[in-house]
């Protein structure tokens, strides 16, 4: 009785071992360990059955199951984000959510201000905290997602230099990327990110409208056409918030910053095309007011078409700014990076 | 972290890499882990199972020890370690190491005056 108690508890203790382990060196551990246990019981009762009292000594001695594990297998694969770079994990979470944070207030301030129609502040300010909750949890997911794929790749902190020549100079001063650019930047997309997402009838013309008393206004776009194109304003600046990651970590103009700055610049402007170019993205209220107010003036065909095209002039904008930005880092880097 | 257990972890940083020698000093001849904390055991070293086992098995990743099971006399299988030509080298490096070491630290203790 007692000998079938001890087998099976050497068993489940050799279980509780072995499955925290790789599966590839499970069986011959546990073969180990079984013949580790034997010899220990042996030892102590000099060829007698061993007691249950006799087999938690030796247990005992071996420590927790968890423990023991841990020594066979020592810090491998056990980190989604390891210590070296948590440091990192930890300010680009600060930064990114803080900025989420400041955008969905502003957005909740402006849903407000804008709304159409009668609302009850108590019921707007609880469905804010409800998106305000769910706004930041994309992000911290996202951040987490990187950081823990850096991790995988050995991305940024990869010091496994052979040679201390291989060690990268130190960055003149023109050649560094200033920290607080990054994140200026990094707030700043993510600001956008946000007020685009949440309040797209943000961005709107005020005017004297003819039927109605006071102050009026007329969104710019179609909300509901941008709302639909959430997956591109994400895939947008999710590009953009990676490129300043990487610029941060990199500190200095580098050939892969170059590099990345093109891909991402390529794919930023696919985003943008594809999103100032959809159907309908334009408010017809807004196209016939501008037509409306200007019809009468004498550079009548460019004022209107300058506005009603809006679209293609915010396209026009962000193409040149990509191409300025990829223009600084590869000239940059092909000066500084030899 | 209170006194007692400040100290044992000071000893414990010392004893560390000691133990390494110790095991590769006793296997130039197949011997299995069991065997082994015993051998240590009754030369003063003492090791715990726990530790010993999974250090054995790191020592062979490493190419600096080899095993092989066997079964001696009717009993249970048995994993035994032998060290291998590169374990050699590194214990002659090691061993060389350490009796500098043991010279130098020689020579600092009975030059302080605690």
């Amino acid at each position: 009785m007692s000998n079938q108690f001890n087998h099976d508890l050497i068993e489940r203790y050799i279980y509780a071992v072995t499955r925290q382990l790789p599966y590839k060196i499970r069986e011959d551990i546990s073969k180990e360990l079984q013949s580790l246990i034997d010899d220990m019981l042996l030892e102590r009762c000099h060829g007698k059955l061993p007691t249950q009292t006799d087999l938690n000594l030796v247990l005992t001695e071996l420590g927790k199951p968890e423990d023991l594990a841990r020594n066979y297998n020592p810090d491998q694969d056990k980190y989604l984000i390891s210590p070296k770079y948590y440091g990192i994990y930890k300010s680009l979470l600060s930064i990114v959510l803080a900025s989420t944070a400041l955008g969905m207030t502003i957005a909740g301030f402006l849903n407000i201000i804008f709304s159409q129609n009668p609302i009850s502040l108590p019921l707007e300010i609880l469905k804010w905290m409800g998106t305000s909750i769910m706004g930041l949890i994309y992000p911290f997911a996202f951040i987490t997602i990187l950081v823990a794929i850096f991790e995988r790749k050995g991305i940024f902190v990869d010091l496994n230099f052979s040679d201390f020549q291989d060690l990268p100079k130190v960055p003149r001063e023109q050649e560094k990327i200033r920290k607080f650019d990054c994140v200026f930047e990094i707030t700043f997309s993510i600001l956008f990110a946000v007020l685009f997402l949440f309040t797209p009838n943000a961005i709107r013309v005020f005017t004297h409208l003819p039927k109605s008393s006071g102050m009026s206004s007329i969104p710019v776009f179609q909300a509901e056409v941008i709302h639909n194109m959430w997956f591109l304003i994400v895939l947008f600046f999710l590009i953009s918030i990676t490129k300043s990651t990487f610029r941060l970590y990199e500190g200095r103009y580098t050939k892969r910053l170059a590099v990345f700055t093109v891909f991402s610049g390529v794919i930023s402007l696919i985003c943008a095309y594809l999103f100032t170019q959809a159907k309908e993205i334009m408010n017809p209220d807004f196209t016939n007011y501008i037509t409306d107010i200007f019809s009468k003036t004498s550079d009548a065909a460019f004022i209107i078409n300058t506005f009603t095209h809006l679209n293609t002039v915010f396209l026009a904008i962000i193409a040149f700014a990509i191409f300025l930005d990829i223009l600084n880092v590869v000239i940059r880097a092909v000066i500084y990076d030899k | 972290m209170d006194r007692e257990e400040l100290i044992s972890s000071m000893i414990m940083e010392l004893r560390r890499g000691t133990i390494i020698l110790g095991v590769l000093s006793q296997l130039n001849e197949p011997v299995y882990g069991y065997n082994l904390v015993n051998i240590l055991s009754d030369c003063g070293m003492t090791v715990e199972a726990n530790t010993l086992y999974p250090l054995l098995r790191r020592l062979e990743g490493q190419g600096i020890l080899s095993s092989r099971w066997e079964t001696e006399d009717n009993s249970k299988p048995r994993k035994y370690y032998v060290i291998t030509d590169f374990g050699k080298e590194i214990y002659h490096a090691m061993s060389r190491q350490w009796s500098d070491t043991v010279s130098s630290m020689k020579e600092l203790m009975e030059r302080s005056s605690l």
